[in-house]
């Protein structure tokens, strides 16, 4: 069935270690895009499949990989449009995954939710506009009148605090103990 | 991690990859940072788990990277073409045909041939638990003390397993071929769904994650739904559904799921052990009182003993398979 066996059979190797190596950075990728578990590792998928389809055509290790990544970016973008498309009809996207909720910390996200609430009022309204809304940058710095680098500073800022809030509270306690 | 350290680190970056306005460039910059040191990683498990915490909405987990594989393989399959044939196209397809049924035939006939020959692989653990993935690429986890037989490679019209002891079991749909878990008396029948069997002295235990199951006993069989648990009473030879739902955290030695509800340290350091195959360890017996709530779903043990140490104000020690716990208390 298949012609080219020889090169082929290597190459088929060559796409399952792709797959092995890039599978989780990809898929970490596709869902921050899309948000959605299921519909990230759909993404990857796909994108393998053509992968697979020009394998003839590989040559060399590092094109693949930026192949990989900016495929995935791309079929994630259309997908993000085709679902605008269909939110337009349905008016309303029910929440998927409510049942999930559940298993939130509920604890750990009343803790967040407090330290966010102790940022700075542009910091704290910039981060929850691209977290809670999911705004794009360009969104939020039209909205506010900002330019997209601020957005991005802003939001760096929020991630640095609320991490040295919510995680490196051992090492001051430490600090403080050493210098009592 | 030292604050030099601290002030380097991409958070801009990690900031447009987690709101998802990452580049491709960008996004490999991310994961070669991430594969660059230990403490990268660490970081960024930090940042994704406050990205993911800060909203009640789908968090981001990984899926099985092997059965992400089978599934695209699948797809990969030639699949026959459709198309209009001719005359001699017919006449070759016929003879194709025959020839694929004469091939098929002689398969299942020295299949049959075989089968009693066919090896059974045996599984059996101690102390540790042990997790594996079966011949259909379902997997299982196999408590303490227990023992699973199976035909290697599941050549057979169903998929036969016989358990001893406590198993997890995450099966992969295969319609046309039904998992059957038989344990004492009962059997367990699955087409592809996530459950827990546990046999004790007095009972067999069927606790359903998701989808359903079929629990038979000779001729009566109740089904047990998600969140539901069967029963099996081995001296009544009765079965039955266990009222309400069953409590996650039993699960947890296999899911890594836990919520804890006002625990002692000492009964969430037990649960910890198994699920991660660790030893804790306190180094302050009084810490062993402590008690918190909270919840974890299947996280790094950095993580879970991050957020207990946080909590409860001690200082958790991982070193290679043990955790020392220690630390004044939680009273004050």
């Amino acid at each position: 069935m298949d012609i080219h066996f020889g090169k082929a059979n290597d190459q088929d190797k060559l796409v399952e270690e792709c797959f092995h190596t890039y599978f989780e950075g990809l898929h970490r990728y596709a869902f921050t895009i899309l948000k959605d578990n299921d519909e990230a590792k759909d993404a990857v998928q796909a994108v393998f499949l053509k992968l697979w389809e020009k394998r003839a055509d590989i040559d060399e290790q590092q094109s693949i990989k930026s192949y990989l990544y900016t495929a995935v970016y791309h079929y994630c973008l259309n997908v993000r449009r085709h679902e605008k498309v269909k939110d337009n009809y349905l008016a309303q996207r029910p929440p998927v995954f409510e049942h999930r909720n559940e298993l939130v910390s509920k604890e750990t996200h009343r803790r967040i939710m407090e330290h966010i609430d102790n940022l700075s009022p542009q910091c704290r309204l910039i981060f929850s506009k691209s977290r809670f809304e999911g705004r794009k940058y360009a969104e939020i710095a039209a909205d506010l009148g900002l330019s997209v680098k601020t957005v991005e500073v802003q939001m760096g800022k929020a991630l640095k605090i609320l991490r040295a809030k919510l995680f490196d509270i051992m090492v001051m306690i430490l600090f403080a103990c050493l210098f009592l | 991690m030292s604050t030099a350290e601290n002030q380097n680190l991409p958070y801009e970056l990690l900031g447009r990859y987690f709101s998802g306005e990452a580049t491709p460039e960008e996004a490999m910059a991310v994961d070669d940072w991430i594969r660059e040191h230990r403490d990268h990683r660490k970081v960024y498990d930090q940042v994704a788990a406050i990205w993911d915490d800060a909203a009640l909405q789908q968090r981001y987990q990984l899926p099985d990277r092997a059965t992400a594989l089978q599934e695209l393989q699948e797809r990969l399959r030639p699949r026959p073409a459709v198309r209009r044939m001719t005359g001699i196209g017919r006449i070759a397809a016929a003879v194709a045909l025959l020839t694929g049924v004469a091939a098929v035939l002689f398969f299942i006939l020295r299949s049959h041939h075989t089968r009693n020959t066919l090896a059974q692989v045996s599984e059996r653990t101690d102390e540790a638990i042990r997790r594996d993935t079966l011949p259909d690429r379902s997997t299982v986890v196999l408590n303490s003390h227990s023992s699973l037989q199976y035909a290697s490679g599941f050549q057979d019209t169903v998929r036969a397993v016989k358990l001893l002891g406590e198993a997890w079991f995450d099966v992969t749909s295969r319609p046309d071929k039904p998992f059957i878990v038989s344990v004492g008396d009962v059997k367990v029948e699955v087409l592809g769904t996530s459950f827990n069997v546990r046999q004790s002295d007095t009972t067999i235990a069927v606790m359903v994650k998701t989808g359903a199951v079929r629990m038979s006993r000779g001729d009566s069989s109740i089904q047990v739904k998600a969140g539901q648990e069967g029963v099996y009473h081995i001296a009544r030879k009765e079965l039955g559904l266990t009222a309400g739902a069953f409590n996650t955290n039993q699960l947890g030695y296999a899911t890594r799921v836990f919520n804890f509800e006002d625990m002692t340290l000492k009964e969430i350091a037990a649960q910890l052990e198994k699920a991660y195959g660790v030893r804790v360890v306190f180094e302050n017996k009084a810490l062993e009182g402590c008690t918190m709530s909270s919840t974890f779903e299947n996280k790094p043990i950095e993580y879970v003993f991050e957020v207990i140490s946080v909590t409860l104000n001690v200082t958790c020690r991982i070193e290679k398979d043990q955790v020392f716990i220690s630390g004044v208390g939680c009273g004050g």
